[in-house]
């Protein structure tokens, strides 16, 4: 077998019968026990049930009648997906022995899907907090160097398919918790428009921002990925009650006639990014330029007007969520999460409307400059992976995130990897939609990686041979 | 702000912070301060809110 297989390989193989979804798992769940005590990307192996949910998928397999692209394929959740009768901890002291009855909406659909449950990913705690080494368990490490972070908050995610472990999973993003990882990872991963995958059964950080998505190797997993998530809920009052496009239907367009927005000013102005992030970007819009696209710069409003309201909108609803505990239970949740919430008791009620009613102002600037335009383009983080010792608790306060302006207009937004910069470590691009338009977004994604060699790396660590 | 006027507005709110708690937060909100200002410009009276109330509860 080959060392590392896409999600789309893997399906063309066992879909050929040349592969065998128990002998896949197998294989990962090797790979989980050689590496994993390194990387600490998952919180709970489910190894007997991945082994049977594998088993079911080869039984299909052999009778012909395999469910689609993720049948077989072994996949985790990030630990704020609630998975009925398996611990869904929060990577939180407070939830350490929660255990759901019910599977949230996107694990039910990734299982009815036929997809090989590992386990469960390592998550700053409640989505916020972290990197923090005051848990019960310790902080993901990244790949491509376990001195440095993997971004968060869905960091098992990233580490884990990073290292294949898994070859896909679920991440949740308030302000750039799928995008942060992807990219200080190396993968890609989305986070959808608001509405359009159901967020019911996940614990919840910030309601009118809280996205769930999927990150894998490369777009076109994620585009299969989301393909299983996405959908009408009516349980969840956000879900957007609208027909879902087939988001691999033009993935193999390419670029040519694209129309292309560069919001040059946040990632050289407002931001300014490493010289391989911008080597990244600067090489993908001439790709897309030979291509055939349409490429001009936009200008909107500084990145920290974006963030701004995005923070204060953030916070006001995080301590809304965890005000009771907070108030009875402090010290049992770890520093970074404790004083990031802290300052939502301290906001005024005017504070948080005045925000609300800046978010719409925003996303109507937004709209207008996308108006004759297909996709936007920035980065998606500013440099190569820090240190995990070297992470600021107020980060968010001293710089404006590449993320937060896209949860805020709830626009899709992909972060996929362009490259590797100082240390051999993963920089990134974001590419944005307008509302629902995951399938260009995806269709643009697909083209600059298909033009690139980039997604033949791994991690050397996963490449090692075994001692 | 003083310390201890910081130190009366995190009592007030029902947490309940030690002394160090208090001075590690006191020391950062200034910079909260500046986000919460930089959220809330001026808006016209009828700017509306982007979260709105929609009848059809479900």
């Amino acid at each position: 077998m080959q060392p590392f297989l896409t999600i789309a390989e893997a399906n063309k193989l066992i879909a050929d019968k040349q592969l065998s979804p128990v002998e896949l798992t197998r294989f990962c769940l090797d790979r989980v026990q050689k590496l994993d005590p390194v990387l600490h990307s998952f919180l709970l192996l489910t190894e007997e049930r991945a082994i049977a949910d594998a088993t079911a998928a080869e039984a299909r397999m052999m009778a012909g009648s395999l469910k689609g692209p993720l049948d077989g394929i072994p996949i985790g959740h990030k630990d704020i997906y609630n998975t009925a009768g398996i611990r869904t901890t929060g990577h939180s002291k407070l939830l350490e022995h929660n255990v759901p009855s019910e599977d949230s909406v996107v694990v039910q659909k990734w299982a009815e899907a036929g997809s090989v449950l590992m386990g469960k990913l390592a998550t700053h705690e409640f989505a916020i907090g972290g990197p923090s080494f005051d848990l019960p368990w310790p902080p993901a490490r990244n790949p491509w160097n376990p001195d440095h972070f993997t971004a968060g908050s869905s960091s098992g995610t990233g580490a884990a398919v990073a290292a294949g472990l898994i070859l896909g999973g679920t991440g949740s993003d308030t302000g750039g918790s799928i995008r942060g990882p992807s990219a200080l990872c190396g993968l890609a991963g989305i986070k959808p428009t608001y509405g359009l995958a159901s967020r019911r059964g996940v614990l919840p950080l910030s309601q009118t921002l809280d996205h769930t998505g999927p990150m894998a190797w490369t777009v076109q997993d994620c585009a299969l990925l989301l393909q299983a998530m996405a959908g009408y809920d009516p349980l969840d009052p956000a879900s957007a009650n609208r027909p879902v496009a087939n988001f691999t239907a033009d993935l193999d367009k390419g670029a040519g006639g694209l129309r292309i927005g560069v919001i040059r000013h946040f990632h050289e102005i407002d931001n300014p990014v490493s010289p391989a992030t911008a080597a990244g970007i600067d090489g993908a819009l001439e790709i897309f330029r030979a291509q055939g696209a349409e490429i001009r710069d936009v200008t909107v409003s500084s990145m920290m007007d974006y963030n701004a309201p995005g923070w204060v909108i953030l916070t006001a609803e995080a301590y809304a969520v965890h005000e009771p505990w907070l108030k009875q239970r402090f010290n049992d949740y770890g520093e970074l999460l404790r004083d990031r919430l802290a300052f939502g008791a301290l906001l005024r009620a005017p504070e948080y409307v005045q925000a609300l009613r800046r978010r719409r102002v925003l996303c109507l600037e937004m709209r207008e400059a996308m108006a004759d335009l297909d996709i936007l383009i920035t980065a998606s983080a500013p440099a190569e992976a820090p240190k995990i010792n070297e992470v600021p608790k107020w980060g968010m306060f001293e710089k404006p995130n590449f993320t937060m302006p896209f949860n805020l207009t709830g626009l899709p937004a992909l972060s996929l990897c362009t490259g590797y910069g100082v240390g051999g470590l993963p920089v990134s691009m974001q590419i944005v939609g307008k509302p629902f338009a995951e399938a260009t977004v995806f269709r643009a994604g697909h083209a600059y990686e298909t033009a690139t060699a980039w997604r033949s790396r791994r991690p050397a660590m996963s490449t090692a041979p075994a001692a | 702000m003083d310390k201890e006027e910081f130190s009366t507005l995190v009592d007030q709110s029902g947490l309940t912070l030690s002394d160090e708690q208090k001075a590690v937060l006191f020391a950062a909100y200034p910079m909260f301060q500046a986000m919460v200002a930089r959220a809330t410009p001026p808006m016209s009276r009828e700017a509306e809110p982007s979260v709105i109330f929609v009848p059809e509860v479900r």
